[in-house]
């Protein structure tokens, strides 16, 4: 097995590779596809030619088959992992922060759009608070920026759309 | 001749000018941004054509192709920081260029050269590609599954650092191209009960997800380490600061090796223009007079990277139009593109939407143009794209991509789509799994199922009729030996 180098917050437990783990996950992900997603979804009863559910059965084969080799190879390949160190935990919790900022944007902005009813009403209270939430998350931003991001960032945006390409956000 | 004649004078309309106007200064502004580039532009652009004639909304693609590939030699010249692998070799003779007091001069050689290299590629496209889709056309499903096959071996070969992720990453975009209705039986697979998933999935919304947020996500995160003090644009000129055409003149050879090197490479799926690049750098040191001079800030150098990695666009477009096989990202978006406006890329292309293929041809000469006239004009507001704060820059796009995939797709679902795309993305950029074969295997699942499908009927399920094939058999057996020969060398080859 391949050690990782992984410094501290490193996503992986301490001996198993990235590699590894993914070869794992899109092994484990090829079988739920083979044995219960494509089963549960795709209807081969009426085909007259080959099956609709025959292309994704070989393609999940193979990703099955990939994911075997990413694990033997890493198996078989001792030493230091190109990829140590490339996902840490920081990464993944950046990640959920941003898509949490982005979910609560949009949720906001169908909420608001819903309840008064006009065009771009729901884009002027949610895109400002996104834009703020957005620089917010990069720090090190002056006040201004902030000022500018949520002011005429979405001006802009909402002459583009509405005045030049006749466009509606809810 | 009146169809190429008619399509002329369709793309010289005032709507389609002014796309491709819109589309090359959206290309500059989008490729200066240090850390965006020109796919990242074509896939944020995509969205803002949806309500556009097809003629238009390709002519601004194309326009946000070819300002892509000028912008990211700007951030490359000016701050020593690539958008793009191919702008590496840019910076080489580039920067030292400018910060020997001459920054006007290198964007001025750079931007001649891309124009010179992209129209001479265009050119190359223009004369060779209806002619080859003749010959295109007389291959059957057969054949045709066989070039899909070793195409996808290619690129997955030759992208990212690893063979057996290339290939996962085009079985999994492939595999996700199936979603939907099934074109043969009508059965939904995978739509999960979901009427919005029965077109399949909304591929601006995928690209834009895989592509772009998760890299404004990255570069959201690289604030934490951001020291404004850091960032210094070379831009103060020392001296006769200018390139006048008559020395441009004298790099008349380089321009044409490099533009011959890019042309050469466009045209084979899967290369890249980081390999032309470096290749046509590689050359104009052998056949320099004064090869020590490179990569001290010689005129030279920029000009044979340039000239390259630019004919790679045009001539990418010949596969793309001939095969319906896209040859890299770019020529993947715009696939995606051609689709979402009723066009579907390959040799029919020439007989059904003849009008639009001749007007497109129009349309890029249109954009080198524009690129010269809009590059020479705007050089100093362009230059100062590279000093806006990635603080501005940055929740301001990620905003775009946003409104962008609601607006184009009518609704929160292709958002929620996005965002799930963007998951995927960041993942696999972390895990280092090609994003060009996961866009190209989504892009191309559909034209290989088909093609495969097709065959099977044809060779009547009986596998010894392939002898009855055997351009497709010397392409099927040839496939693992090609990745294998590639895989040997890639190092040397990849495109990083």
């Amino acid at each position: 097995m391949s050690h990782s180098d992984e410094g501290p917050g490193g996503i992986t437990s301490p001996g198993m590779a990235p590699d590894l783990i993914l070869g794992i996950v899109i092994v484990l992900f090829s079988l739920l596809l083979l044995f219960w997603i494509i089963p549960a979804q795709v209807n081969d009863a009426g085909a007259f030619g080959l099956p609709p559910s025959l292309a994704p059965r070989v393609l999940a084969w193979l990703m099955a088959g990939l994911g075997a080799v990413l694990i033997a190879g890493n198996l078989r390949h001792g030493g230091e992992d190109p990829l140590a160190g490339k996902l840490t935990w920081q990464d993944t919790g950046h990640l959920a922060l941003c898509i949490l900022a982005v979910a609560l944007m949009l949720i906001v902005m169908r909420l608001v759009g819903d309840a008064v009813g006009t065009p771009y009403s729901g884009f002027w209270i949610a895109a400002p608070l996104g834009l703020i939430a957005f620089t917010l998350i990069h720090t090190r931003a002056p006040l201004w920026a902030y000022a500018f991001n949520a002011l005429a960032a979405p001006a802009v945006i909402y002459a583009g759309f509405w005045w030049g390409l006749e466009l509606p956000l809810p | 001749m009146d169809i190429i004649f008619t399509a002329m004078l369709d793309a010289l309309s005032l709507t389609t000018f002014l796309s491709v106007v819109l589309g090359v200064m959206i290309g500059i502004v989008i490729g200066a941004v240090p850390g965006l580039n020109a796919p990242m532009a074509i896939a944020v652009a995509i969205p803002l054509t949806f309500t556009m004639a097809p003629l238009a909304a390709i002519g601004m693609l194309v326009g946000v192709m070819k300002g892509g590939g000028f912008g990211g030699a700007i951030g490359a010249i000016l701050l020593n920081t690539p958008g793009e692998p191919h702008s590496a070799a840019t910076t080489l003779d580039g920067h030292p260029l400018a910060r020997s007091g001459k920054p006007r001069k290198a964007l001025q050689t750079a931007l001649y050269s891309s124009v010179a290299g992209d129209s001479c590629s265009d050119l190359v496209l223009i004369l060779l590609a209806p002619t080859l889709a003749v010959f295109a056309l007389r291959a059957g499903p057969v054949e045709l599954a066989a070039i899909l096959v070793i195409s996808l071996t290619l690129i997955a070969s030759l992208s990212g650092r690893s063979l057996t992720k290339g290939i996962f990453a085009a079985a999994l975009g492939a595999f996700l191209a199936t979603v939907g209705v099934d074109p043969e039986t009508a059965a939904p697979r995978f739509t999960f009960g979901q009427v919005d998933l029965f077109d399949g999935l909304p591929l601006a919304a995928v690209a834009i997800g895989v592509l772009a947020v998760p890299e404004i996500i990255l570069r959201l995160q690289e604030g934490r380490s951001y020291r404004p003090d850091a960032v210094k644009a070379v831009a103060t000129s020392e001296g006769e600061d200018r390139m006048p055409l008559r020395e441009f003149l004298t790099l008349k050879r380089t321009v044409l090796r490099g533009a011959g090197i890019g042309t050469a490479i466009g045209a084979l799926p899967g290369l890249g223009t980081t390999l032309a690049a470096f290749l046509s750098y590689a050359a104009t040191k052998r056949f320099s007079k004064s090869p020590g001079k490179l990569g001290t800030g010689a005129t030279e150098g920029i000009a044979a990277t340039e000239s390259a990695n630019s004919a790679v666009s045009g001539a990418n477009l010949i596969p793309l139009l001939t095969l319906g096989i896209p040859g890299n990202l770019t020529a993947a978006l715009l696939v995606g593109a051609f689709l979402i406006h009723g066009v579907t890329p390959g040799p029919l292309i020439f007989q059904r939407d003849s009008s639009l293929i001749y007007g497109l041809f129009a349309a890029m000469i249109m954009a080198n143009i524009m690129v010269l006239i809009i590059g020479s004009l705007g050089l100093r507001v362009f230059a100062l794209i590279v000093k806006v704060p990635p603080f501005v820059v940055y929740p301001i796009v990620l905003l775009l991509c946003v409104v962008g995939i609601y607006v184009s797709q009518g609704g929160f679902f292709a958002v929620g789509v996005m965002l799930v795309f963007t998951v995927l993305g960041f993942f696999m950029q972390k895990l280092q799994i090609s994003l060009v074969c996961f866009i190209i295997g989504l892009v191309l699942g559909p034209m290989i199922e088909l093609s495969i499908r097709q065959s099977v009927i044809l060779l009547s399920r009986n596998p010894s009729a392939i002898f009855d094939h055997p351009f497709a058999l010397v392409l099927f057996v040839a496939s693992p030996f090609v990745a294998w020969l590639l895989v040997r060398d890639r190092n040397r080859l990849s495109d990083g």
